[in-house]
């Protein structure tokens, strides 16, 4: 299941590129781990990056898309190395380290989702495998900043991505010579409703999953070790959620992540175990809402990926502007939350009577 | 319900990042609105 894959070696993307997004994010947050100010500045920061990062995303896609010899990846690793030696060399102004480094992160996603999701033949595990990458890349980025390594080992992770970057690239254009340049397998969505509802539904439930997993408390979440089983958590839903879906269907896999994750959301709280595993089961739905975008828009796949990004930031936004103190109204929106994105899921997967 | 609410987002962080989180914004809003056009597009095209 994890070696294999039926495309022969298109799989190999997917593995290619959770090594490039691992070494992406490693990169971003070891550098927000050195930001320093005032509590405001310290609010704005994480701010800008997730704005930059996540929804100019749907641009560079589109970009991406129409000009397929532009390989964004190596745009993005050269943005991130620039943004390095800023830093390091303490030669930038307060945002411009910042804004670089974002959009060099939102580049390399473009492309990783340009290769894997050409690469897959309509399968959801090359894009789930590649995104996982991110969730341990965060967490070992900070821990790097913890132990303070220096900026210049940060600087050859991001060179090691390059050939990994190239060897993708070769691949892809390997297989869109061999085959159809529209993604015509991806048909997970319903033809019973309108595209265009369809897409606005998958977008909501990709801002509730973004919402899910920062904004719901932990009170746990408060040693190291225990946020590394968090982001690893996370990581593994989202490559389990593809996976998963490849193997027993999108639809199954949505139904029981959505529902499942409810009882271990809510008490949770107070319980690390049973809260990983409502995150880990709802963060499965990342590949399913991917797949769904991509299924209305087979000629756009960067653009596809670019609303889930922009979903991930609208999702994380309150988390900014305000949070609930109290277990029952925390309850009260995972469990509502939970059974719309069931509702939603449901309505736009295509079942068997729209095959 | 509205009594749990915390807010986070403080106001005074206007008087000395006004300027920055005003052009975030309207630079996120633009993005959103084209992305919308593109999708919208696009959906056309393709049907």
């Amino acid at each position: 299941m994890f070696l294999k894959s039926n495309q022969g070696n298109n799989l190999k993307t997917g593995y290619l590129y959770f090594y490039i997004h691992f070494i992406t994010e490693i990169t971003c947050f070891y550098f927000l781990s050195f930001i320093i100010g005032d509590s405001f500045y310290l609010w704005l920061c994480p701010l800008i990056y997730d704005a930059l990062a996540f929804v100019p995303q749907s641009l560079i896609g589109y970009i991406s898309d129409k000009k397929k010899n532009i390989n964004f990846g190596i745009v993005g690793t050269f943005l991130l190395i620039v943004a390095l030696l800023l830093f390091g060399f303490n030669i930038s102004g307060k945002y411009i380290a910042l804004i670089i480094l974002s959009l060099g992160n939102a580049c390399i996603h473009i492309n990783g989702a340009k290769v894997t999701l050409n690469c897959s033949n309509g399968k959801l595990s090359h894009s789930a495998i590649f995104v996982a990458g991110g969730s341990f890349g965060v967490i070992t980025g900070k821990l790097l900043a913890m132990i303070n390594m220096h900026y210049i080992f940060i600087i050859f992770l991001c060179l090691s991505m390059i050939p990994f970057i190239m060897y993708a690239e070769l691949l892809f254009k390997e297989y869109i010579d061999n085959n159809n340049e529209e993604l015509s397998n991806y048909n997970y969505h319903s033809t019973r409703i309108n595209k265009g509802l369809i897409i606005f539904l998958a977008v909501f439930v990709v801002i509730v999953r973004g919402y899910m997993g920062y904004g719901i408390p932990t009170s746990w979440k408060k040693t190291v070790f225990q946020t590394v089983l968090l982001f690893i958590t996370m990581g593994i839903g989202k490559a389990l959620g593809g996976i998963l879906s490849d193997k027993f269907g999108i639809k199954k896999i949505a139904n029981i992540s959505t529902l499942i994750a409810i009882p271990f959301l809510l008490f949770g709280d107070h319980y690390m175990v049973i809260s990983l595993i409502g995150v880990m089961f709802f963060s499965m739905t990342m590949s399913i809402t991917l797949a769904v975008l991509v299924s209305i828009l087979k000629r756009n796949p960067g653009l596809a990926f670019g609303l889930t990004t922009i979903g991930l930031f609208l999702g994380t936004f309150p988390i900014f502007i305000f949070k609930f103190t109290s277990f029952l109204t925390n309850s009260f929106v995972i469990v509502v939350l939970s059974f719309v994105c069931f509702i939603i899921l449901n309505l736009i997967l295509r079942g068997k009577e729209n095959v | 319900m509205f009594k749990d609410i915390v807010f986070i987002y403080n106001p005074d962080i206007m008087k000395f990042y006004g300027l920055p989180i005003f052009l975030l914004f309207i630079t996120i809003s633009l993005i959103i609105v084209i992305t919308i056009f593109l999708v919208i597009k696009e959906i056309r095209k393709n049907d």
